[in-house]
This record gives C-alpha cells, structure tokens and sequence, in this order.
C-alpha cells in the first residue's frame, strides 16, 4: 500500500515541469539552430490549394486577388516574406513579423490564405510517388 | 503453471473496463480547445491508481490492455501507435518516479502526462520527417502540466478514499 506521503504535494514536485521546461527549450533552441536550406521558397495556398510559390532570394511583390473574393499583398524581401496588405477586417497576417525559417507560416484566416516557408530542394525533388 | 490470483484477474477485468469507459467518454465530452493532441488523460487516471494501489506491472497490464481496445474499437492503427508511444513512455517515467522520494502523485502526475506528449510527438517527428512540429512543444508543456496536476488531484482522491480491503488479497 502507498504511504501517505504519496498524496501531498511537495515543493519537490516542482522539478518534474521545470525539468519539462528545460529539456523543451533545449529541443526547440537544437531545431532553431539547425542548418536551414539553402533554398527556401514562400509557398502560398488557399484553401489548401497552391497558388504560388516565391523563391526567398529574389525579391517579389505580388497581389493575389482571390477568386473567393479578397485582397493580400505578399512582399519578399531580403530572404523573408510577410503580408503587407490584405482587405480582411482582423488584420492579423498584416502585422504577422517577416518569416524566413523552414516550416513558419503566416495565416490569413478569413480568407484561407497560408503562406508557408518550405525547403527549396524539397520543394524541387520530385514527390514519393513519381520515385 | 502458477496459478492466477482469480482476485487479481477480476480486478484487471475492472480496471480495464473502467479505464476503457474513460477514453470513451473522454471521446464523448472532447475537452480539447481545438488543438489536437490536448486532451485530460482520464485513461491514465486509472492507470495511475493501479500503480498505488496493486504493482507496477500491473498497471502496465492495465494500459496496453486499453491502448490496444480502444484503438481496435475507434482507433485505426496509426491512433494505435501514437497511443502506445504516448502510454508506454509515460507508464515507464511514472513507474521510475513513483518510488522516488519527495515526489508526490502530483509530480508523478504531471510527468506522466507530459512524457505522454512527447512520446506523442517524438512519433509525429518521426512520422512526418519534420522537425517544424517541435514548435508545437510549448503547447503540449502547458497541457501536459495542468491535465497531469489535475489527474494527480483525482487520483489522491481516489486513493485516499478507497478502503483497503478493495486491494487484500491481491
């Protein structure tokens, strides 16, 4: 049988989340410092379809008129693509930062519109199945 | 061949179905706030009291045996499998720290529930070859913290209240 000292809480209970917390700051420090792709590109989609796809290294600044109706401006520039204009009323993608980093996104939700960054090589090699 | 404590056999019988009712109804009243992967673990609550009051291969016993039910009942194989990752990482962490001294139920808790999500998401990782998921991490920190301590709470509760006679002779 369990001794009651099992069924109080202990300052020492403390360590197991500060533990967690450290050993999750360490992974996710380990997944920032990890070697980006040389070619990274801006993949743009709605609704889950893509709609464009930006090289990073070249500057760019598009309007995408979505047939759903809706308005976003999407700028590349110096390797990091933001939104720098959309007609929607949460203006949330507008003030997301630049991006630049593998597997960040900017979402416009009311619209559907994801911009998300990708490896370019990936984004390069042929899919799984034609292999 | 040893014989089987019939005991012990009909209390695995009911840990389990309690255990499986659990899942269930945590499948039923979904406390996850849209993030999946969220959820309160009342599957590990029963197997947290196994712990305290039989074995600890006992309460082993009592995970797989629901991992392996609920995923054939509602699950398909790959819900299996990050079930397993999930359970088994967290039955070893919480098996290791029940003995521990000045480590109460609540921090056993809360460690079981947060090598429950990173169990889970070492099989995302795994599974979909992208690291991008590690940012899901502070999300599954805060809910394995919270859903463990609240666990924890229920299962000093429980222990507290169950009269000994529940486990003699087992």
């Amino acid at each position: 049988m369990l001794s009651t000292d099992k069924l109080t809480f202990h300052i020492t209970d403390l360590l197991i989340p500060a533990v967690a917390v450290l050993l999750a700051g360490v992974l996710m420090v380990l997944s920032a410092v990890l070697p980006q792709p040389e070619r990274r590109e801006a993949m743009i989609t709605v609704d889950g379809e893509v709609i464009a796809v930006l090289p990073l290294e070249t500057d760019a600044d598009r309007l995408f008129e979505l047939s759903a109706g809706g308005v976003n401006r999407v700028v590349v520039t110096d390797g990091c693509v933001s939104v720098s204009e959309a007609d929607c009323a949460t203006q949330v993608c507008v003030h997301h930062r630049a991006i630049s980093r593998v597997g960040e996104s900017i979402v416009c939700a009311p619209h559907g519109l994801v911009v998300t960054v990708v490896g370019g090589e990936a984004a390069d090699a042929p899919d799984l199945i034609a292999r | 061949m040893r014989k089987m404590n019939v005991r012990r056999l009909a209390m695995y019988g009911l840990l389990v179905a309690l255990a499986f009712v659990f899942s269930y109804i945590e499948m039923l009243i979904p406390f996850n706030i849209g993030i999946p992967g969220v959820k309160l673990g009342l599957g590990n609550l029963v197997v947290m009291v196994t712990m305290c009051l039989l074995r600890r291969r006992d309460a082993l016993v009592v995970a797989v045996t629901r991992i392996v039910l609920v995923g054939l009942t509602f699950g398909s194989p790959s819900s299996m499998l990050y079930a397993l990752a999930g359970g088994l990482l967290s039955f070893a962490v919480m098996a290791l720290l029940l003995p521990a001294k000045r480590i109460s139920l609540y921090g056993v808790s809360m460690a079981g529930g947060l090598a429950h999500n990173f169990g889970q998401l070492a099989v995302a990782v795994f599974a979909t070859q992208t690291v991008r998921i590690v940012w899901y991490l502070p999300i599954l920190l805060v809910s394995g913290i919270v859903t463990g301590g609240l666990i924890g709470l229920a299962a000093v509760l429980i222990v507290r209240r169950l009269p000994a006679r529940v486990t003699q002779g087992i």
